[in-house]
């Protein structure tokens, strides 16, 4: 149909890469997609929006518009993979093209390009972001043997806490009764500032992104000094708040299969029309996707208590945006390995450790051929200038937080379906009954009914109402000179429509000419806009 | 050489008059003050902070610092008098200025400068800053009559909620059903955008930067998007998290007298910290009579405990972990002899008529109050026909006398400089050593804080972005070595009044100078020399 590049299911994409896709997207597909860029990292990397609509129905700021990003954790960069798979769909199928004449879609496949970048290349552990703060006798990571990757360094020791495992000795796990030497400490390849020879700890502080909207948040969960303190998320909030279109979006990230839908703020409870409406799409995605939809509170082994995450994407979404948000987290190694979300909750320590290690690196030994990720190096011995002696290599990050790339493919097509189907649920504004009716010489009255045809309100959640990017719908008559408008108001303005056929009266007497024309113009930046011209006879 | 300017009390300062004045002030003592600017605000005006400290003991963020603010709320401007008054005295009163040899203070006189501005000039309706938010009848606030001021406008209507005291004619006060006409409509005196003759509301959206710190912050309180959007505030908090020196803060403020510290039941916050706010509240009652309270009891008995989400309390002690309070410093209320106590029993008919009342009597008796009230004067208004301009500007209520803010303000000054001396202070104590064998060494002492707070100052400041150890070392010669681990000591924190032991091992092949250095932010440093031989 045309040259949109497909989609690599075999590797994940560097930022080159990604770039790279998304110019030739661009080149391809001009007509559908532009370019640019929501910010640019403190790296010097952009965070790429790809902004996909038709044309001809009117600009991509004019209609409603669904959101979705991914990667904003480092290690998760196969959500970019599934972004790009939107993309692709978006631009080449020919069934998208129906709905890209109603909606906009903003995609940003890689929110947090430094995180993905430093994941991916040196497999270092980073939840979004790392900074060194040097702590006296703090590891410091860093690439030593000049592998380019930042791995673990172990070392001998029979008080160390670490075993070798009996039974596959590429995995090191916590030492148990029964175990038989050696044993070793176990710690991130690097060096230690300020060495004493005592105890070791990690001299990062690691920021998790997913911590730092300004909804629910707690100085006590994020590294961060404040909200959108880091500038890749202040971008986001900035483009989300600028774009009052946005009516929906997702957020993608990796963990235990599911779709995660808002949770309770601590002392607030869902709203119930907002809990239903939450549940049925949930619902619809886990019926087109296969994932579990679940809340946050209970995503967590069933012996533990509810999870809270104080500032994260979901809350700033549902309460301070009020639109229809879900996370999606598409897998990780322990899926990937074909461990489920019910056997991954409810593991204890030893299943973990052990059982489920094994069989993730027996699916990689499975997998050698076609899987991309680099699971294992061997350990290399190195002297190293502080600790002598040690090795480094071991498991690398991947193995546990990366997916086997190609399972992408069967992942995105059901994520992308959900996405497809959700975008379907906008807000769309109508005109209805509109005629205008002679009075009396040169004065009309005319009438109206302005309503909401598509699924979700305006203010999509009953939590919009309360946002900063709540608009109301607003209807006027657009007129030449000549005519003037004499009853009030002049322009009508309603807090928000019902979706599936909400609607309002509207009434106007105008004086004017008899071979004026006019227009009844209704319009809402989730609505989009239409108009009914009438002509006066 | 330039002398240190007096404070004028007999007006508010004009964001031109406090440069001048600040800039006077590093003139004449360069030596105590630095002055700099936090950041340039929208409109272009900086918002001023003085550094005050000895240079001859040290650099200030090397000491214990005490934080001054004031004017985040617009038409607070007494806030600024009252935080000109600390620098003015630090810098002329030799007794409190030997308080610069330990300490520094860093004072922001207004933090706020647009919205200043525009309280002290036009005297427009703003909390912290206004935005005109053009819509189908919304008034804009505007100084039609050419007087200088905006203030207000009213026209009679059978059906207008207004009526005129039936006491003092000058005030329009709500209609009672005992009432008599003429009955009247009052808005803020400016223009009316895309008037249709339905209900009118101001197209201003207003923002208060008391709500906008990162500390239980709401969306639907805070008008911005996020918290730290607007600049002032940003800089205000990137100083704060960056300047982990501070141990105290202070928030100057109008309204009811009071002395405010954060919200919090008895049982929701540590006990230990509660009881170290009462103290400090005890001694600011004692010097200046305010009535401490907590933020949440700030209301009318019947009222429900109010809630202020991210304010700057709260910010101050959950965030930084420091003992952080706001100064009332009255209002116009307070100025014409209405008690804090009486003026939260009050009903709303008595605050409405008799307490304004009696405003306008005292504004009567003391004709150099800069309380601007003007005659009722008609106006051809262009959308609302014939109308009458006069009344007051929306900052009055809120103006105390000048004269009391000069009195107040000494008493002010005299609790923060006491409450100064509350700081945590390192001390060295008990250093020993002794050659324990052929060039091996072994040096001992105690790490001691000496002052009446934990270098944590409150128990939140353990979980701060602004916390830090205490750090002893030892500073070692070439040849020189330690032996013995930890080589640097780190503490969590020193409670008040205690010491933790210290040892090291230190290889020496000849007689050395070394020195043990020990610091934290909050509590100096101290460096002390020691031979090896």
């Amino acid at each position: 149909m045309n040259d949109v590049p497909a989609v690599d299911f075999q590797r994940f994409y560097l930022h080159q890469n990604i770039t790279d896709f998304l110019q030739q997207c661009q080149v391809a597909a001009s007509d559908l997609m532009a370019l640019s860029s929501i910010g640019t990292s403190p790296e010097g990397r952009e965070q790429w929006l790809a902004t996909i609509t038709e044309p001809s129905t009117g600009t991509a700021d004019s209609k409603p518009a669904y959101y979705v990003q991914a990667n904003v954790h480092a290690h998760e960069m196969y959500g970019t993979t599934a972004a790009l798979h939107l993309i692709h769909t978006l631009l080449s199928s020919p069934e998208a093209r129906d709905l890209l004449s109603r909606v906009t879609f903003y995609v940003v496949p890689r929110a947090n390009p430094d995180g993905a970048e430093y994941a991916l290349s040196t497999q270092g552990e980073v939840r979004s972001r790392v900074t060194v703060n040097e702590k006296i006798n703090g590891v410091v990571p860093q690439d030593l043997n000049g592998d380019g990757m930042i791995l673990n360094m172990r070392w001998e020791d029979p008080a160390g806490p670490f075993a070798v495992d009996p039974e596959d000795d590429r995995i090191m796990m916590p030492r148990r009764p029964g175990d038989s030497g050696p044993f070793y400490y176990q710690c991130t390849e690097g060096l230690i500032h300020d060495y004493d020879g005592g105890h070791l700890r990690l001299s990062v502080d690691n920021y998790d992104f997913n911590r730092n909207y300004p909804i629910g948040w707690k100085h006590g969960t994020d590294t961060a000094q404040y909200p959108f303190a880091n500038p890749e998320m202040q971008a986001v909030g900035d483009f989300l708040f600028s774009h009052p279109n946005v009516f929906a979006g997702i957020d993608f990230h990796g963990g235990t299969p599911a779709i995660l839908r808002p949770d309770s703020l601590a002392d607030e409870e869902i709203n119930e029309s907002d809990l239903e409406l939450i549940l049925e799409i949930g619902k619809m995605g886990e019926r087109l996707s296969g994932l579990r939809l679940m809340s946050s509170r209970d995503y967590r082994a069933s012996w533990r208590k509810p999870v809270v995450l104080p500032g994260n994407s979901k809350d700033f979404a549902h309460f301070g945006l009020g639109i229809s948000w879900y996370v999606i987290e598409v897998g990780w190694g322990y899926s990937t390995a074909g461990i489920g979300p019910d056997e991954s909750f409810d593991a204890l320590q030893e299943t973990r450790e052990r059982e489920f290690m094994r069989r993730i690196m027996r699916f990689a030994d499975e997998h050698a051929d076609t899987d991309a990720r680099i699971v294992f190096v061997p350990w290399e011995d190195y002297d190293h200038p502080q600790l002598g002696p040690v090795q480094i290599g071991g498991l690398t990050r991947a193995a546990v937080s990366h997916v086997y790339p190609p399972e992408m493919e069967q992942i995105s097509d059901g994520t992308t379906s959900f996405i497809l189907e959700h975008a379907a649920y906008h807000p769309q504004l109508m005109l209805s009954g509109c005629e205008a009716v002679r009075v009396a010489p040169n004065l009309y009255r005319v009438r109206g009914t302005v309503a909401n045809i598509g699924f979700l309100a305006t203010n999509i959640m009953s939590t919009g109402l309360k946002s900063r990017t709540h608009e109301p719908v607003t209807v006027n008559i657009v007129h030449d000179q000549g005519v003037e408008v004499l009853s009030r108001p002049r322009a009508f303005e309603f807090d928000a429509l019902a979706g599936r056929g909400g609607a309002q009266p509207l009434e106007w007497f105008v004086s004017a000419n008899p071979g004026c024309d006019i227009a009844v113009q209704a319009s809402h930046p989730r609505g989009g806009s239409c108009s009914h011209k009438l002509d006066l006879a | 050489m330039a002398s240190v300017p007096d404070i004028q009390f007999d007006t508010w300062y004009t964001y031109d008059q406090l440069t001048a004045f600040l800039q006077a002030c590093a003139e004449a003592r360069p030596d105590l003050l630095k002055l700099d600017s936090l950041v340039a605000s929208p409109e272009g005006r900086q918002v001023w902070l003085a550094t005050l400290t000895d240079p001859t003991t040290g650099a200030p963020e090397d000491k214990p610092a005490y934080y001054v603010q004031a004017n985040v709320h617009a038409r607070e401007l007494a806030g600024t008098s009252a935080a000109l008054r600390l620098i003015h005295t630090l810098l002329t009163d030799e007794a409190v200025q030997a308080r610069l040899r330990e300490l520094t203070f860093y004072v922001v006189p207004r933090t706020n400068p647009d919205g200043a501005e525009y309280a002290v000039t036009l005297n427009g309706p703003i909390r912290s800053r206004s935005v005109i938010q053009e819509k189908t009848n919304g008034l804009v606030p505007q100084d039609l009559d050419g007087d200088g001021k905006i203030r207000m406008m009213r026209w009679e209507d059978p059906a207008g909620p207004y009526v005129q005291d039936p006491e003092d004619p000058r005030l329009l006060v709500s209609r009672l059903p005992d009432d008599e006409g003429p009955f009247f409509q009052q808005q803020t005196e400016g223009l009316i955008h895309d008037y249709d003759g339905r209900a009118i509301s101001l197209a201003i959206k207003s923002f208060d930067f008391n709500r906008h710190y990162p500390a239980s912050w709401s969306h639907t309180v805070d008008a911005a998007e996020y918290p730290l959007q607007h600049p002032e505030i940003h800089a205000i908090a990137e100083f704060l998290f960056e300047h982990n020196n501070i141990f105290a803060g202070i928030d100057y403020h109008c309204g009811t007298q009071a002395l405010l510290r954060v919200s919090g039941k008895a049982g929701e916050l540590p006990e230990s910290d509660l009881e170290l706010m009462l103290e400090i509240s005890a001694v600011c009652e004692r010097l200046t009579g305010l009535t401490p309270m907590a933020s949440s009891d700030y209301r009318q008995p019947w009222r429900k405990p109010i809630s202020l989400p991210g304010n700057s309390d709260e910010f101050g002690y959950s965030v930084l972990g420091i003992p952080w309070f706001t100064i009332e410093l009255g209002n116009s209320y307070s100025s014409a002899g209405i008690a804090a106590k009486d003026y939260f029993a009050a009903d709303s008919q008595t605050r409405e008529r008799d307490f304004r009342r009696q405003v306008l009597r005292f504004v009567d008796e003391n004709p150099d109050h800069p309380w601007d009230w003007k005659p009722w004067t008609e106006f051809d208004h262009p959308q609302l026909g014939r109308v009458e301009i006069g009344g007051t500007g929306s900052g009055n209520d809120i103006m105390p006398h000048p004269r009391h803010i000069a009195d107040l303000s000494v008493k002010t000054t005299e609790f923060i400089l006491q409450h100064s001396d509350w700081h945590p202070q390192i001390a060295l104590s008990a250093l020993e050593t002794i050659q324990v064998s052929d060039g091996i060494y072994r040096i001992r002492g105690r790490v001691a804080n000496v002052g009446i707070h934990s270098t944590n100052v409150m128990s939140t400041a353990a979980a701060s972005r602004t916390h830090e150890p205490v750090c002893v070392a030892l500073e070692l010669p070439e040849g020189v070595q330690i032996v013995s681990r930890p080589a640097t000591y780190e503490f969590d924190a020193l409670g008040p009044r205690s010491f933790r032991p210290l040892e090291w091992f230190v290889a020496a092949s000849a007689s050395a100078q070394i020195s043990v250095r020990a610091s934290h932010p909050r509590a100096g440093k101290v460096q002390v020399p020691m031979t090896l031989d």
